[in-house]
Parts: C-alpha cells; sequence; structure tokens
C-alpha cells in the first residue's frame, strides 16, 4: 500500500516536461454559468487550471499570479465528445477496408490527418475529443482512435487514447454484395461469433501464459491482439445497429453472451422499441445521426425524438453523435438541440455530449466532466450552448487553449448530407 | 325480409310455354335491384329473363333444374378490362380508335375468364390521353354471335401532369366544344367522339393516377361551356383524399378492391367505404385479370365489407353499379325480368371465402356446367 | 292591375343569396408584423382570406372565429425562396399544371409554418450527393393550400433561369446576351411608341409592338417584373453574374451564393438579391492568394453591405429522413445560424418571409402581416430563433390548414418551457 502511495505522490510531483510553463502557472477561468456535467451546475464560479488538470471548479479563490480569463457572460462546459466521427481523415476513402468481413487487425490510427480543416472546425463548434473509427461497410472494420480535434501539431499529440475502441457494424451496410459469406444475417452473426470466440480463447491462452500457468508463450495473432482489450474491458466495442431485431442481436451477442463492454451506436429505425432491454442491462446507448423517428416502423404518423425514447425507457447512458460527415462534426451541439427539441431534457442533452460518451469510452476518468484531477477540456460559450445562436469562443484541450476566437474567428460550419 | 315485401309485379312475367324456357328453382336469390329471395324460382326466357320470384310459377314445358341450396348472383362486371388486348407499352392513343380492333376474340385468356364469375368486360384502349373507345365483351367462345356487345360504348381517358398532356387535352375539348353545331361530315371521327362525350352522348371513363389530376380535369371541364359530360374515374387507393369533392359533384368511382395506408402510418383507410359514405357511387375492377384474380374479386370486397363498406354497396359495386355508370344497365347488373340471363350459381354467400362458383351462365346458357 | 301583379311578383322573388363573410381573429398573441414592429397583445383580424385590421383592440363582428393567442407569437407564414418536391408532381411545364395540392410534402410544410414556396419545373430524381439537374422551365410561387388547387397559384412565372450563362457553352452565353440585347432593343421600341401615344404622335394604324417568346420574357426582366436566377457560388461565377447584371440593369436573384461574403458591395452595387444557405461549407483551398470558401458570417456581411437575401437550408425540401433540423421543416433554424453568424434578428427574420417574397415578386401579396395582405399566418409557441420553438397554428388564405394540436406529427411533444 505504501508503495503505490509512493508511486502516485511521485507521478504527481513528476510533471510533463512540456508543460513545464504551465506548471508553474495558474489559469482562472471566470465564467457566468459553469455546467460541470457532474453533481453541481454554478452560476458565475471559476475553473482553476493547473497543470493541463482541473484544480477546482465553483466557487473557489483565485490565487494570486494566476491567470484570469474572464468571461462573465459566459457558459463553461466540459469539451464536447463524440463518439461516431469519420472526419479525422481524409474523406471516405479512408475509413472501410472491405476485402474481408472481419478486420480486426486493422485501425484508423494511420490515417490520422493533424492538420485537417474538418478537425478544425470541429474544435471550432466545441468539439475536443473525438472516437475516430472505421465505416460500417465491414461487420468489425477495425479500431477506433479516441483523439482530440486539435492542441497538438501531431498525430501522438492528439491522440487521448489507442486504442479507442473497437467498431463494429451489426447489419444495415455490411452486407457482402459480392456472394460471398455474410450476405446475409446468418453469415453475419456467424462471422462475428466466430471472430469473437476467436479473441475470447487467444486472450484466455495469453492471460494464462501471462499469470505463468503455461510455459510457452501462444502463437502472437495481430488481428485478435487489440481484440485482448475488449475482454480486459480497457477499451469497449461501438456497434452501428439499428431496428429492433437488430439491436437485440447486438445486446445478445456483445453483452449477454461475451460479456463486453459495449456501445449501442445510432439505435434508429424503430429500435427505440427495445430501449427498455437497454435500459435493464444498463448499456450506453449512442444517437445520431438521425434525431427522429418517422418514415421506417412507423405506426400512428407520429414523430418520435429517437434520444428522448430511449431516455423515457430508462436508458441512463445516453450519448448523441453525429456520425460525421453525414452531420458536420461542429454540429454535435446542433444534434442536443434537437434532441431536446423533440423531447430530451436540456440537462440530459448536455450530459449526452460531454460525460456520457466518456464513460461509454472508458475515458471518464480523465474527460467528460470539470471535477478536479479531469484533464483541463473546457468550452467557452456566448450563451447556453443548446441555443444555435451561440457559439464557441474559447477552447481549451489539456488546459492549453487550443482555439481562441479573439486571435481569429473560425467561419466554415456546417456542410454535410 | 325486404325481399318479401318489395317484389314488384315487374318481376313476374307471363311466360308463355316455350321449350326455350328454363326454371332454376330452390335457390336464394341475390338481385341487387330489389333485395333478396330467400326461397325463389328464377325463370330463364332464351337468353333473357323472364321472371324473378318468390311464388313464380313455371309455365309448362320448362325445363326444371333444381339447385337447392344454391345462391344465385348476377355475373359481375370488370369495368377496367384488358382481357384478350395486346401489351401495348408506348403505344399511342387517340379518341377514334377502337378497343375492339385490337382485342383477340380467340384469346387463350377468355376461357378462364369465363369460370371466374366476371361475365361483362368493358376492354380498354391502349395508350395514353384520349385512348379510344372501349367496348362489352363476354367471355363466350367467338363463333357465338353474342360475345362482342357493343363497340364503341364509352371513351377512355389517361389524366397525366404537365403541360403536355394538359394541354393536348384543353385543345381537343375546345376543339369539339366549337363543332357542336357542325355538320358530322366536316369533323373528323376524333372530334365527333368528343363532341359526343361533351353532349353526354358517350360516357368517358377518366383515369387518374393521383387524385390532384381530378382537380386539374375539373377546372378543365367547368371552364368548357354549355355542355353535360358524364364521366366516371378511375382512380387509385389514396383518391379518400378527394372524398369530400367527390361527394360534391356525386362523382362515381372505380377503385381497386383493397384497403389503403394512411400516409407514414399502419392507419388502415377502407377507400371504398370513405367514398361511400361521402355519396360517391363506387365500382370495382381487379388489379389483374388472371383466374384466381377474377375470382378473388368476393373475397377482397368481403374483406371491405369486414371494415366498415356496407354490405350492400360493396355488392352493387361489383354488378349494377359499373353497369349503370357505363350505361349498360339496361341489360346487366342485376337479376330482372328483361335483362340478360348473365348470373352465377354460388355455393353460398357471394362474400362467405367458403363459396365457389359453380355454375356461370352467359346469355341463359351454362358457360361451366354444375355437377 | 298590372302593377299589383308586377309588385306581387317582385315581393315573391326569391331574396338573394348573400356570401356570408367568414371572419377569424387570433386574439391576444405578439403580432411580429415583420415591416411594422412588434405589436403586443394585439389582435389580428382575417377576413374571407385577406388581413383585414392589425390593431390593439379590433372590434369584431358578431360571428367571428375567435382564437385565443395569448403568450404565443403571431407571424407570417415563412416563405421558402427555392424548394424542391415540394406540392407539385414531377413533370415538365408549367407549374400550374403539375400542382398537386394532396401531396403529404404540403402537410409537412405547413406544420413547419411554411406558407408559400419557389418551385421549378422538374422531372424528378434527385441523388444524396448529386445536385438537382437545372430546371425544365420557369419557376412558379406556390401556396401550401392543401386539399385544393384554389388559390395554390400565387404567382407563375416568378422566375427565369439564366443558369446557361453561369454553367453553359459559349454559344448559349452568346445567345443570353444576344436575348437580353433584342430585349433592350424591344423595350426601347417600347417606350418610345408609349411616349408618342401619350404626345398623341403615332402614325394611323400603328398598333403597339409585341415581343414574342424569349424575348419578350427578357422584357419582363428588364421592366423588373420578373426576376432571374443565376447559380453563383465562388467568386468567378458571382463576377460573371455581375457583370450582366450590370451591363443589362435587370432583378436579379443569385442562388446557392457561397463565397459572397468576398465581394458585398460589388453584389450591393448590382442591386442583386441572394439565396444563402448559412450553413453551406466549402474549406477554402489552403493555396488560395484571397479571400475564400465560405463562411458562417455570410448573411451578416451581406446585410452590412445592403444586399438583400433570402435563407435556405441544407436541404430545401421537407424531409422524413431522420436528421432534424436541416430542412423546411425547421426554416427559422436557419435565421438562428445566420444570428450565430453576426446577423440582427431583424433582417433574419425578414429573409425567412419579406424579402422572400420580395425576390420572387409577390411582396405585395405576401411576407408581412399588413392589411390588406393573404390572410398567410403562423402562430408559434415561442421566439421564432428559439430551437424549441415549434408551429402551433398554419393559416393558408385564410383557412387554419394545420394545428399541432390536433395533427399526429407533433402533438406529443408539448412545451416544457
Amino acid at each position: 500500500m505504501r508503495a503505490a502511495a509512493t508511486l502516485v505522490l511521485s507521478a504527481v510531483l513528476l510533471t510533463p516536461v512540456f508543460s513545464q510553463q504551465e506548471a508553474v502557472k495558474v489559469v482562472a477561468i471566470r465564467a457566468g454559468k459553469i455546467f460541470t456535467a457532474a453533481e453541481k451546475t454554478y452560476d458565475h464560479g471559476v475553473i482553476l487550471v493547473e497543470g493541463g488538470k482541473i484544480k477546482a471548479v465553483g466557487d473557489v479563490e483565485i490565487p494570486a499570479g494566476a491567470e484570469v480569463l474572464d468571461y462573465p457572460a459566459a457558459w463553461a462546459t466540459p469539451g464536447l465528445i463524440d463518439l461516431h466521427c469519420h472526419i479525422a481523415g481524409t474523406g471516405l476513402r479512408d475509413i472501410n477496408e472491405m476485402v474481408h468481413p472481419l478486420n480486426p487487425e486493422l485501425s484508423t490510427r494511420a490515417t490520422i490527418d493533424p492538420d485537417s480543416d474538418f478537425l478544425k472546425d470541429a474544435l471550432a463548434g466545441g468539439v475536443t475529443t473525438v472516437l475516430y473509427i472505421p465505416g460500417s461497410g465491414t461487420n468489425i472494420s477495425g479500431f477506433g482512435t479516441l483523439l482530440h480535434t486539435g492542441g497538438a501539431a501531431t498525430t501522438a499529440g492528439l491522440i487521448v487514447r489507442f486504442p479507442g475502441a473497437m467498431k463494429v457494424a451489426q447489419a444495415w451496410n455490411p452486407e457482402r454484395q459480392g456472394g460471398d459469406l455474410g450476405m446475409s444475417r446468418m453469415g453475419m452473426w456467424w462471422g462475428l461469433r466466430h471472430t469473437l470466440e476467436e479473441a475470447r480463447g487467444y486472450h484466455e491462452a495469453w492471460t494464462a501464459h501471462e499469470k505463468g500457468d503455461r510455459k510457452s508463450p501462444p502463437a502472437k495473432r495481430e488481428d485478435l491482439e487489440m481484440m485482448r482489450g475488449l475482454f480486459q474491458r480497457r477499451w469497449p466495442v461501438i456497434i452501428h445497429t439499428a431496428d429492433a431485431r437488430d439491436v437485440m442481436s447486438t445486446v445478445r451477442i456483445f453483452h449477454d453472451e461475451f460479456k463486453l463492454p459495449c456501445i449501442v451506436s445510432h439505435g434508429e429505425f424503430g429500435a427505440y422499441k427495445v430501449a427498455p432491454e437497454i435500459a435493464k442491462r444498463d448499456l450506453p446507448a449512442n444517437i445520431g445521426p438521425r434525431t427522429y423517428d418517422w418514415t421506417i416502423m412507423v405506426q400512428d404518423g407520429r414523430c418520435f425524438g429517437i434520444a428522448a425514447k430511449y431516455f423515457e425507457s430508462g436508458v441512463k447512458k445516453l450519448s448523441i453523435n453525429t456520425d460525421s460527415p453525414v452531420v458536420p462534426e461542429e454540429e454535435l451541439i446542433v444534434q442536443a438541440a434537437m434532441s431536446v427539441r423533440l423531447g430530451l431534457p436540456e440537462e440530459t442533452a448536455l450530459r449526452a455530449v460531454t460525460i456520457e460518451p466518456a464513460r461509454a469510452a472508458l475515458i471518464d476518468h480523465r474527460l467528460g466532466s470539470l471535477e478536479p484531477g479531469k484533464d483541463a477540456d473546457i468550452v467557452i460559450w456566448t450563451g447556453n450552448p443548446l441555443d444555435v445562436r451561440n457559439r464557441p469562443v474559447l477552447s481549451i484541450i489539456g488546459g492549453k487553449i487550443a482555439y481562441d476566437e479573439k486571435k481569429g474567428r473560425r467561419v466554415t460550419f456546417g456542410g454535410g448530407w | 325480409m325486404i325481399a318479401a315485401l318489395l317484389l314488384p309485379v315487374l318481376l313476374a312475367q307471363a311466360a308463355p310455354a316455350d321449350a326455350d324456357c328454363v326454371v332454376i328453382t330452390g335457390v336464394r336469390i341475390l338481385t341487387v335491384s330489389h333485395g333478396e329471395i330467400e326461397a325463389g324460382t328464377l325463370i330463364l326466357h332464351g337468353d333473357k329473363i323472364g321472371a324473378v320470384g318468390a311464388d313464380v310459377q313455371p309455365p309448362p314445358g320448362a325445363k326444371v333444374l333444381d339447385r337447392k341450396g344454391l345462391t344465385v348472383f348476377p355475373g359481375i362486371l370488370n369495368p377496367l378490362s384488358r382481357l384478350g388486348m395486346p401489351d401495348a407499352a408506348g403505344a399511342a392513343g387517340s379518341a377514334q380508335h377502337l378497343a375492339a380492333d385490337e382485342f383477340n376474340p380467340v384469346s387463350e385468356a377468355i376461357g378462364p375468364a369465363a369460370r371466374s364469375g366476371v361475365t361483362l368486360f368493358a376492354l380498354q384502349p391502349s395508350g395514353g390521353g384520349f385512348a379510344g373507345q372501349g367496348a362489352f365483351v363476354k367471355p363466350v367462345g367467338w363463333t357465338r354471335p353474342q360475345q362482342m356487345l357493343e363497340k364503341a360504348a364509352f371513351l377512355r381517358l389517361v389524366l397525366q401532369p404537365g403541360s403536355t398532356p394538359k394541354d393536348a387535352l384543353k385543345q381537343g375539348l375546345e376543339g369539339a366544344r366549337k363543332a357542336f353545331d357542325a355538320d358530322r361530315k366536316k369533323i373528323d371521327d376524333k372530334t365527333a367522339a368528343l363532341v359526343q362525350f361533351l353532349k353526354g352522348d358517350l360516357v368517358c371513363i377518366a383515369e387518374a393516377g393521383t387524385p390532384a389530376e381530378l382537380l386539374h380535369f375539373w377546372q378543365l371541364l367547368d371552364s368548357i361551356p354549355d355542355c353535360t359530360p358524364k364521366v366516371v374515374i378511375a382512380a387509385t387507393g389514396d383518391v379518400y383524399k378527394a372524398a369530400a369533392d367527390l361527394g360534391a359533384r356525386k362523382a362515381r368511382v372505380i377503385l381497386r378492391p383493397a384497403l389503403s395506408l394512411a400516409p407514414f402510418t399502419r392507419e388502415r383507410i377502407n377507400t371504398a367505404a370513405e367514398l361511400d359514405k361521402a355519396g360517391v357511387q363506387i365500382a370495382f375492377a381487379p388489379l389483374t385479370e388472371t383466374r384466381e384474380s377474377l375470382e378473388g374479386m368476393f373475397f377482397r370486397v368481403g374483406e371491405l365489407v369486414k371494415y366498415g363498406l356496407s354490405r350492400e354497396a360493396g355488392l352493387r359495386a361489383l354488378t349494377l353499379s359499373p353497369a349503370e355508370m357505363l350505361g349498360v344497365d339496361r341489360r346487366v347488373g342485376s337479376l330482372e325480368a328483361g335483362k340478360d340471363a348473365d348470373f352465377l350459381l354460388l355455393t353460398g354467400d357471394p362474400l362467405s371465402p367458403l363459396t365457389r362458383i359453380q355454375e356461370v351462365y352467359i346469355n341463359g346458357r351454362p358457360v361451366v356446367p354444375g355437377e | 292591375m298590372i302593377a299589383a301583379l308586377l309588385l306581387s311578383l317582385l315581393l315573391q322573388a326569391p331574396p338573394k343569396e348573400e356570401k356570408k363573410a367568414v371572419y377569424t381573429a387570433l386574439v391576444g398573441g405578439d403580432l411580429q408584423t415583420v415591416t411594422q414592429g412588434v405589436l403586443k397583445g394585439g389582435t389580428l383580424l382575417m377576413k374571407d382570406g385577406k388581413i383585414f385590421k392589425i390593431g390593439p383592440v379590433v372590434e369584431l363582428p358578431e360571428c367571428t372565429i375567435k382564437i385565443d393567442v395569448t403568450g404565443k407569437r403571431v407571424l407570417p407564414g415563412f416563405v421558402a425562396a427555392s424548394a424542391r418536391n415540394l406540392g407539385i408532381a414531377p413533370a415538365a411545364g408549367k407549374i400550374a399544371d403539375a400542382l398537386d395540392p394532396f401531396s403529404e410534402s404540403v402537410k409537412l410544410a405547413l406544420a413547419g409554418g411554411i406558407t408559400s414556396a419557389y418551385v421549378e419545373p422538374s422531372t424528378g430524381g434527385t441523388g444524396v450527393f448529386g445536385g438537382a439537374p437545372p430546371p425544365s422551365g420557369p419557376g412558379a410561387v406556390i401556396k401550401m393550400t392543401y386539399g385544393t388547387l384554389d388559390g395554390m397559384l400565387l404567382a407563375e412565372p416568378a422566375g427565369v433561369s439564366l443558369a446557361a450563362w453561369i454553367t453553359g457553352s459559349p454559344s448559349e452565353r452568346y445567345e443570353i446576351r444576344e436575348n437580353l440585347t433584342k430585349a433592350k432593343a424591344a423595350l426601347e421600341k417600347e417606350r418610345d411608341f408609349e411616349k408618342r401615344r401619350a404626345e398623341n404622335k403615332l402614325k394611323p394604324d400603328e398598333k403597339a409592338p409585341r415581343a414574342t417568346g424569349i424575348v419578350e420574357t427578357y422584357v419582363k426582366l428588364l421592366k423588373g417584373e420578373l426576376a432571374a436566377r443565376l447559380p453563383a457560388a465562388h467568386v468567378e461565377e458571382l463576377r460573371r453574374a455581375l457583370d450582366l447584371i450590370n451591363e443589362f440593369r435587370f432583378k436579379a436573384v443569385l442562388t446557392d451564393v457561397l463565397e459572397g461574403w468576398t465581394l458585398p458591395d460589388e453584389i450591393g452595387r448590382a442591386r442583386a438579391y441572394c439565396l444563402v444557405e448559412p450553413r453551406a461549407k466549402e474549406h477554402a483551398p489552403r493555396n488560395s492568394l484571397r479571400p475564400a470558401g465560405s463562411s458562417i458570417e455570410q448573411a451578416a456581411i451581406l446585410r452590412k453591405a445592403g444586399v438583400k437575401f433570402a435563407l435556405l437550408p441544407p436541404n430545401a425540401n421537407v424531409g422524413t429522413g431522420g436528421t432534424a433540423g436541416r430542412d423546411l421543416l425547421t426554416l427559422p433554424l436557419e435565421g438562428a445560424f445566420a444570428i450565430r453568424g453576426g446577423l440582427d434578428e431583424q433582417t433574419a427574420l425578414e429573409a425567412i418571409t419579406i424579402t422572400a417574397a420580395e425576390l420572387c415578386g409577390v411582396d405585395a401579396r405576401i411576407g408581412s402581416l399588413e392589411e390588406g395582405k393573404d390572410a398567410d399566418v403562423v402562430v408559434l409557441d415561442g421566439d421564432p430563433f428559439d430551437y424549441r420553438t415549434f408551429v402551433e397554428l398554419t393559416f393558408v388564405n385564410g383557412k387554419l390548414l394545420y394545428e399541432k394540436a390536433t395533427s399526429p406529427y407533433f402533438s406529443h411533444l408539448k412545451k416544457t418551457r
């Protein structure tokens, strides 16, 4: 125990070299309203940032010598987080390799373009972290990367965690068109289960070896290596899935059978009808790009807000996405606003783009809320972010200013399908 | 019930002793025009119905057929038929064309059609716009003289959106209006047909792909002064949207016998029932003319009745209503003395799914003989 | 004797059937007239399809249908300056011959508060990725008169496409210039004729000169009776369009304007109208030597230069595809985005009402709440630019055609604020 305490203490004392300057300085942000995505929302509070981390939030005294960023009429929120992003590379070409239907050995890390205009737009829209994932062209398209949208010039500097998550497309796109296995749900489900079983066996063999329970190491398999992290619950699997039948299959396979940390992503086309099953298992649901369900699986001509329906069914771990570029990444907050318009409570919507995606991505010890000890990813808005007339004026990542409107307002905003 | 009280004297004609006389007894008779007779007698005189009633005396010398347990129903009409017609995609229509000229009297489709319960087909000419004039055909062999009743029975018009078809329609009608008082020898056949239409002498079946087309058509017709055209509308299931307008015009509408869905919902709409309630006269036409499809008309109408259409309107829509709409009700559409002896002997109520067609009579002779 | 007979006949004559006037009054709401400020708690009285009286207190005839709209806002119906697949069947030729008042799109538009739209004839088919093909004929303004053709066509032609000037071949451009030159000459002839007629200097049997065909259309352009529409996204297209406009001085509507913010004064001098999609996004080329690409501030910049414009959503149709806030169902949201970019609220409101009407040439009839104009009126449950605001009532030509509470679309969404 004492050894661990010493370890922790020394980690705190040892500050990373590149932020040595900031290590001495404390930054105090004064805002008219602080939405922490934690227990309290503060009126006229202060956020103290030191060493890239949040030191204190709320009614706190500003220490002498602190640099004060004064935004008395503004809102401060955690940097927004989008778990379903496809725009950090170079166009749609970068997100699908469709020779084989199952590609757990692939990842988006190599395709990240740190200079991307789309990431800059996202940052100026208040999105500070994205889970940049491959597309839905295959059942397992590879591993995504959790990265910041700015604040560093290199890919390595942007990465929050790699692997971010494994991306699975249950159906509604990965159907094989060339006549090979995976044309129907029979083939697709078989492929998914087969790979998961193999990965589980691989993980168990290596765990045994690591524990010393077996002498010779099992063969290395690069296609299953990153999948170990799923069974170790270090990163989740995010599944593109929709309609009640397929969402239930997702839930059955990934949660009930293989007990993996999973995220039900999209969840549209009438899948809201099985939201109680998701609630029962306390699984994260990640809604978007569609914010309403209408033309498919409709019964009575009503325009149902999908997030609202999940919320009403008791789903607590509710997050919202853009599926960028379907909806532009910088419009993540607009997706939240539209969900509110269609029946989701305001606070739930704000949490759905901050703490809940962080929780689902197993990164909430660092991101997602303005709480002491967490990374200082903070966005300052001209007012309530959900009101689309408001905009970010300052984005801070890891305690450093990554976007400052005063130095040049980013005016490209929008696009999409 | 009502039948017994409403038996008009008309139904009982004094039938002379005749070898050409056939009497069918012991049957339940659904006349369509005058109610239902529980235990009745049908007297055939040659190719016509001689008498229908509960207490009708068979004349001496007549051939008596006891069909106890069976139900007699008039042969049904298909007001939108392409029986024995060629596949004519892309054909250009013109008001003077005759469907009779395209009809194949020895088509193999006619035999099976005869067993289907449909005893009169209103043949539609090919093409768009004013496509031509249709004919009435009974599904009997071509050597029999009464296969084709009328060669130029009605006009067919296919309504289409867009300026080109509408301008053509306007030109045709305005030209015809101007030719009202012209010498018949001086006007071409095409204009002559349109003149007949505008004067009310030639009924026109106007087929509309959407209810909006009807609004455009009425706007045009209303703009032509001093004419009394007779129009029958052939419409799609969403025509319920125009039910109020149709009711106000006391329109006559041919429909497929099917339920529709309200947009964005699974809410069933019984278009036929909606129109009937709005005061519109309705008739049914099948989607295709295979034997199963034609026979299935009873089943489909039964479903509509199940979901709110009145039984009376449903049965009338298969028989007397299309006959009245197309001006052939003097001869067919109901079981009344003087009309053609076109009828079906059914094993039960026409709207029961267990009922079979046992015999089909056309022009007084069995097309499908009984056991 | 005869007199008595005549008298008795007169007395027996059936009384003339007088058509009773239909009065509807909206009482107690805040009337945002657009052109004459806001009248709080006023009354708007409609009579036989027209706005009859507006005032703080209005005497209401006995048979008036009174609707209490206290706490709500009353605005003119919104005008979509361009719309696809709305209220017309796919067909070439005149819009008058393609009107479809039973289309579901009309019902949906009413739910979004749209009462009029500029449409062009099309033969259908627009891809998700592809743009619309050029129109096959002049455009028209149609009203959302669900269920009837009466009053559905407001103005035809309401715009003539000169797209060929921008995207056509050199010979097409030559033809346009040639015909405009002919039109100029024809107009001079007309004016000369009128002058001589006024001075009684006409030759015997001299008839007024009449241009025909395309030249007649262009004469209307030069007279300002008709507007030309030119697609002009980028600077080179804008310059080409402005050259033509400045040479022949006609009323022009520049569509798809993207880089207009880089030359606002020139657009202002040409007095051209713009159709602006605030969320159209295009990144400036990296090696661009001049300001380029899109800007969320475009509307505000154009306003400063005195340029008039209408606002449009990313999808100028009524969508049911699931992504809320990107189509005509939420047209006022585009105003909110323009405000985000720095535009003032009054201009944003004009851009979806009176200015949109003006550039279509129908501002004498619609676009503001003024006595004598058509009773195309919407009642909103809040600020039009608040993302949570819904349309509660929509009137077209004085008839109530949409009621949120009784329509299945949104009646389950109750106001929570």
